[in-house]
């Protein structure tokens, strides 16, 4: 999938009159949203894994190439991403709010040492809410296209939510490790097929907890990113095949049309390419 | 939560059918009701070749690991899911007697740690999880064998749901090879985890019946306490042909 997008800034004094402007463009009132967003580095380093061979058969030597060429692809940053925008507004307490960001083994049961399973924790179910209710999504995001026609960033995108199973131990198996955490929080509106995003993000600041369960967040305890508060407005449209121009050429005209709309609210331009940059340097 | 164990047959030979051979013996032996058809893919990624030490502590202590795998398989009496496995394997030649693994052949690769798995959605997701990894992971994970159950039958016997196909393994364009047949044996017992150990005979004496010679049996597979023992013993089975 394809996501055409254009990113406009927000001075923390305008947000709530841009939140009131967007509200009547989209006609629709603003939807929270908060996202725990875990960032992924692969372990591997890029680059060729064995040197190369000097000799041997022209078929050898021409499947080791094509072996190589592809061993020598970038590596890619992943995200697991978790709305918990529903937990946090309907916990009533602090300790409500920890248990629901918690990431227990086997989807909420304990595992004793036997290895055979207990039921849900009481608690949890007396306060009406199983112990992990948050639902990661595996997010990858390529590097944007190079700016030749459109004016627009576009970029090839996957999203892939992850049903059951514990993503953390799967991104550790698949030999990534996890190198920051951050919270995405904001509102956003919808608008025919753009997905407008006002938010800001927040970092964790007690970093030691961080490091034994990256899932484990308490939001409580956040610092913004940008001392300032300064808030991004993202446009976001995605087009499913990326190779059909008729498709992303109407894409792109329904941005540039919102971006007419909202000239004097927000400027809405194309992010760099190279801040966009995913991959592993 | 029923117990399963998988029967693989490879074929013998250019006339042999073993899918054919397993049905004729069910129908003989049993008194088979037809459920519906089922179906199987499978992809196996094989990891990248890379500089990789010996892990320093733990039971793998000092075997130079085996390759890793990446499975994503999709059943459709799992539906609406398509799992993601992680596994880990020892070099061959370190493999002893007495490790629970499955295998029968010594050369095969066995199961070190239980493998990590996760399921994503089936569909649209999926494919596009696939194409993902087909195309941007090259560096990482590269395709090694495509595999898909045709003409997969479904059956109920008493207490046992037992599945029957067979394995073609698919290529580019129309080309496909057969490697033999797979049966799934499910018990539909009455207990819990427990029943496991005890499900084992019970699923063996099911298959002995039937009095088929050169089946590789998977059951016990490292991690089957954590659950989805059932997606374990596919990728156990599917990871090593071919």
């Amino acid at each position: 999938m394809h996501e055409l997008l254009l990113f406009g800034q927000v001075p923390v004094s305008r947000h709530d009159q841009v939140l009131n402007i967007l509200a009547g463009v989209a006609a629709m009132q603003p939807v929270p949203v908060l996202e725990h967003h875990l960032v992924f580095k692969p372990n591997r380093l890029s680059g060729p894994a064995r040197p190369v061979q000097v000799g041997g058969a022209q078929d050898i030597q021409k499947s080791q190439q094509a072996l190589q060429a592809q061993a020598q692809g970038d590596l890619f940053y992943m995200q697991l991403v978790a709305d918990v925008a529903d937990t946090a507004s309907t916990a009533q307490t602090k300790e409500d709010q920890n248990a629901a960001m918690n990431f227990n083994e086997e989807n909420g049961n304990n595992v004793t040492e036997d290895g055979k399973t207990t039921a849900h924790d009481p608690d949890a179910e007396v306060r009406g809410r199983p112990a992990n209710t948050d639902k990661w999504t595996l997010q990858f995001r390529d590097l944007p296209e190079v700016a030749r026609q459109r004016p627009v960033t576009s970029r090839l995108i996957a999203d892939t939510p992850i049903i059951s199973g514990n993503p953390v131990h799967f991104m550790s198996a698949l030999d990534y490790t996890h190198t920051a955490t951050y919270l995405l929080s904001g509102h956003r509106f919808t608008h025919l097929s753009t997905s407008l995003l006002l938010y800001r993000l927040l970092l964790p600041s007690t970093p030691t907890e961080q490091a034994s369960n990256p899932s484990k967040l308490n939001i409580f305890q956040v610092r913004l990113l940008v001392p300032s508060s300064t808030y991004i407005l993202q446009a976001a449209l995605r087009v499913q095949d990326g190779s059909k121009v008729e498709t992303m050429t109407k894409g792109v005209n329904e941005l540039l049309s919102l971006k007419e709309t909202l000239k004097g609210v927000v400027e809405l331009e194309m992010g760099e390419r190279l801040a966009l940059d995913t991959r592993v340097r | 939560m029923p117990v399963t164990g998988l029967f693989f047959l490879p074929n013998q030979g250019a006339d042999s059918s073993p899918t054919q051979d397993v049905l004729a013996r069910l129908t003989t032996h049993y008194h088979p009701s037809p459920t519906g058809p089922w179906t199987l893919s499978h992809r196996l990624f094989r990891e990248t070749p890379s500089n990789a030490t010996p892990p320093a502590n733990g039971p793998d202590r000092g075997k130079p690991p085996g390759p890793r795998y990446l499975q994503i398989l999709t059943l459709s009496h799992h539906a609406p899911r398509t799992y993601v496995a992680i596994t880990t394997t020892h070099a061959p030649l370190q493999t002893r007697a007495g490790t629970p693994a499955s295998s029968n052949i010594s050369a095969e690769p066995t199961s070190g740690q239980p493998a990590t798995i996760i399921s994503i959605p089936q569909g649209a997701s999926s494919e596009e999880f696939i194409q993902l990894m087909m195309s941007k992971f090259g560096p990482l994970w590269q395709l090694r064998q495509l595999l898909n159950v045709v003409n997969g039958q479904a059956f109920e016997v008493g207490d046992f749901r037992v599945r029957v196909g067979e394995v073609r393994q698919g290529g580019g364009g129309g080309g496909q090879i057969g490697k033999g047949a797979v049966c799934e044996v499910e018990w539909v017992g009455v207990g819990g985890e427990e029943e496991w150990e005890a499900a084992g005979p019970v699923i063996t004496g099911f298959w002995e019946v039937l009095g088929i010679r050169g089946a590789r049996r998977v059951f016990d597979v490292p991690g089957s306490a954590k659950g989805d023992a059932s997606v374990r013993q596919w990728c156990e089975i599917l990871r090593v042909r071919g």
